[in-house]
């Protein structure tokens, strides 16, 4: 670069030159974005593709004539059950709810004196705790289903909340947030009067508030995509979550059940999508809190 | 206010071996120390030699594996930490980011569920304590704050209580060296005000002589002197304390007793009768240590100098003097303190005299002192 060149940005304020080392990393990452975006858009087009279009092959991308029938189809694939579809949406809805509050409680409650208090067996109770976490959950499908059933919960809500909340992940997740927070920090509480109660409500609740959040999205899309669990554990209709609802739909394909399971996914999918928009700027936050030292 | 006491204080780490054997790792041997009502002591020490430990153990953060903790008489090793009345600064300051730095002061008292006017009333008296511009520090949260800032913020949530005792951990170790310095003549002002009784953990030398009114040294969990700073630069009980206490740390030339002389490398000096009885043996294997400014430099041959050479200088205005590193012969160096004008170079050949009335003499194999400047230690030969 010349010299005349190099010496115009620096008379006025820093002037933000674009290197070209930036304009390939730009390049990349949006290519990235839309390879990554693509499946969403193509589900979002199907459900709005008409029934000619849904046929075509090779099938087109984009939606030439929108329509709305996909969703009306639906309506009446679910209206020739005895179950409306709020009702899928309920549970689904109920259930996640449920076990994303059940587990940010419980994991947050059992990471702290794992992260922060030294007790006998301490380290053999969060070994236990991790190696759960390398055990496929189909493993423990059947010995999970028998304890269901002695307990007597199939077919009810318990037996598609409880298990789920004894999941590690969020335990473990839990602990690696507050084990960076000063051991000062809590000492200085402890001076000031704090018991450990109040340590734990003033303190560590409030510091790992933003590490909720991603919490928050994995247990929710884990738990409203489970098809596994509610495919087992439960038997009639009125207790099926949306994925086991939407294989009903879908079984027997024709092509008006196609259009309906195109849109039943569509509908399936924009509570997981609000969820992460949602949550998504506080998980931006959790990671500028994990950065976080002293 | 409160007179501390520690008796026998012990602390033990158990530790597994990879055999699988348990080892005991002493954290802190045999501490007996008294810090008297309204006095300050520093601590100072090599880092893991326990100061923080035993700041840990006054404040009850730590339960000592043995011994006693004395407020005035009252045996406290069973007194929860919020009961003790104590301050206590941590080395990163420890505030609470989600609180404001007004939130961080009035915890203490929300746990105890003052009323807000007198809250309010304690954090204004503190504010006006720690001087201009804390007010304004007030509704900012940690994160906002500079580091200084921080430090202040993290000193008013310490007095805010009126605590009868100040532990303070470090507490201007992670300042810049210009803010430190302020810093320290403010704490002073502070401690003086206040005339509680002061536990300051340190390594840094200066904040010990400014702030302490005695000097603890500590080692490897145990103390190993504890006087006024001048006491302890002039008559340190061992090399430790020597080399640690005084800068630039004094360095040792290795020396044997022959009759009314100590002999070195490359050099030798006249010692008293008095001093020779004290090492009595002459086959003991001796340190001679000295003062920078206890060291003449010509650059003539005279009587009583011997030959060396000039290692490295080092300049520092600030304290108005040359520090000439030199050696007599290739294990016999040391260093002398010269004026700043002195203008040997690196290389030059100079004549030294070592002041023998102000020279130490250590035991090599003990450590321990025998003779320091003008005292002789009492400790006779083995």
């Amino acid at each position: 670069m010349s010299a005349k060149k190099r010496r115009a940005p620096s008379k006025g304020k820093a002037v933000q030159r674009i290197t070209t080392g930036q304009i390939v990393i730009y390049a990349i990452l949006t290519i990235g974005a839309v390879i990554m975006s693509l499946p969403i858009v193509y589900m979002i087009s199907t459900a709005f593709k008409p029934a000619t279009e849904l046929m075509l092959y090779p099938p087109r991308f984009l939606v030439r004539v929108p329509t709305t029938k996909n969703f009306s189809d639906l309506a009446l694939a679910m209206g020739s059950t005895d179950t409306p579809f709020i009702r899928y949406m309920f549970n689904s809805a109920f259930v996640s709810t449920i076990v994303v509050v059940g587990t940010i409680i419980l994991s947050t409650l059992a990471a702290y004196p794992l992260a922060k208090h030294n007790f006998p067996g301490r380290n053999f109770i969060f070994n236990v705790i991790v190696s759960a976490l390398m055990i496929s959950g189909h493993v423990t499908m059947i010995p999970r289903y028998l304890v269901i059933r002695n307990t007597g919960w199939i077919d009810t809500y318990y037996a598609l909340i409880i298990p789920a909340l004894a999941g590690s992940y969020g335990l473990f997740l839990m602990k690696q947030f507050i084990e960076p927070i000063p051991n000062e920090m809590l000492e200085s509480a402890k001076m000031d009067g704090a018991s450990e109660w109040k340590i734990f409500t003033n303190i560590i609740l409030p510091l790992v508030k933003p590490a909720w959040a991603t919490l928050s999205i994995f247990t929710f899309i884990s738990t409203w995509n489970d098809f596994f669990t509610p495919l087992i554990m439960t038997k009639s209709d009125s207790m099926k979550t949306l994925p086991l609802a939407m294989r009903t739909i879908s079984d027997g394909m024709t092509i008006a059940r196609m259009g309906a399971a195109a849109a039943g996914t569509f509908l399936t999918t924009i509570p997981v999508i609000l969820v992460f928009i949602f949550f998504q700027r506080y998980v931006v936050e959790t990671m500028t809190y994990s950065g976080m030292k002293g | 206010m409160v007179t501390v006491r520690l008796e026998n204080i012990e602390k033990v780490f158990e530790q597994k071996t990879p055999s699988g054997e348990v080892s005991k790792v002493f954290a802190l041997k045999n501490i007996n120390l008294t810090i008297i009502d309204g006095e300050t002591i520093a601590v100072v020490g090599p880092s893991g030699c326990g100061k923080s430990t035993l700041l840990r153990v006054i404040a009850g953060l730590e339960k000592a594996t043995d011994g006693n903790v004395y407020f005035d008489d009252k045996l406290v090793n069973d007194v929860e930490p919020k009961d003790r009345g104590i301050g206590i600064v941590f080395q990163n300051y420890a505030l609470y980011p989600h609180f404001k730095s007004k939130g961080n002061l009035s915890f203490f008292f929300k746990l105890r569920k003052t009323k807000e006017e007198v809250i309010n009333e304690r954090v204004r008296v503190t504010a006006e304590t720690l001087g201009v511009g804390f007010e304004e520090l007030l509704n900012r949260k940690p994160g906002q704050l500079s580091g200084g800032q921080q430090q202040r913020v993290a000193l008013g949530r310490c007095i805010i209580k009126e605590p009868t005792i100040f532990l303070l951990d470090e507490p201007l170790s992670n300042l810049d060296a210009k803010l430190r310095e302020r810093t320290r003549i403010e704490l002073k002002r502070l401690l003086r005000r206040f005339k509680v009784t002061t536990f300051y953990v340190t390594h840094d030398q200066v904040e010990a002589v400014t702030l302490g009114d005695r000097i603890a040294v500590m080692k490897s969990g145990q103390i190993l002197q504890v006087a006024p700073y001048r006491e302890i630069y002039k008559h340190p009980v061992n090399m430790f304390v020597a080399n640690f206490i005084g800068l630039p740390p004094m360095k040792f030339l290795d020396v044997k007793l022959n009759g009314q002389k100590l002999i070195g490398e490359g050099f030798e000096i006249e010692i008293s009768s008095e001093v020779a009885k004290a090492i009595g043996d002459e086959n003991r294997k001796l340190a001679l240590g000295i003062r920078p400014e206890n060291i003449e430099i010509s650059s003539n041959p005279e009587t009583g100098f011997y030959k060396a050479k000039i290692d490295v200088i080092e300049p520092l205005p600030n304290e108005g003097a040359k520090y000439v590193y030199f050696s007599y012969a290739e294990n016999a160096e040391s260093v002398a303190k010269a004026e700043l004008s002195y203008e040997g170079k690196v290389g030059d050949t100079i004549y030294v005299q070592l002041d023998s009335k102000k020279i130490y003499i250590f035991d090599k194999d003990t450590e321990e002192s025998i003779v320091a400047q003008d005292r002789v230690f009492s400790i006779v030969n083995a």
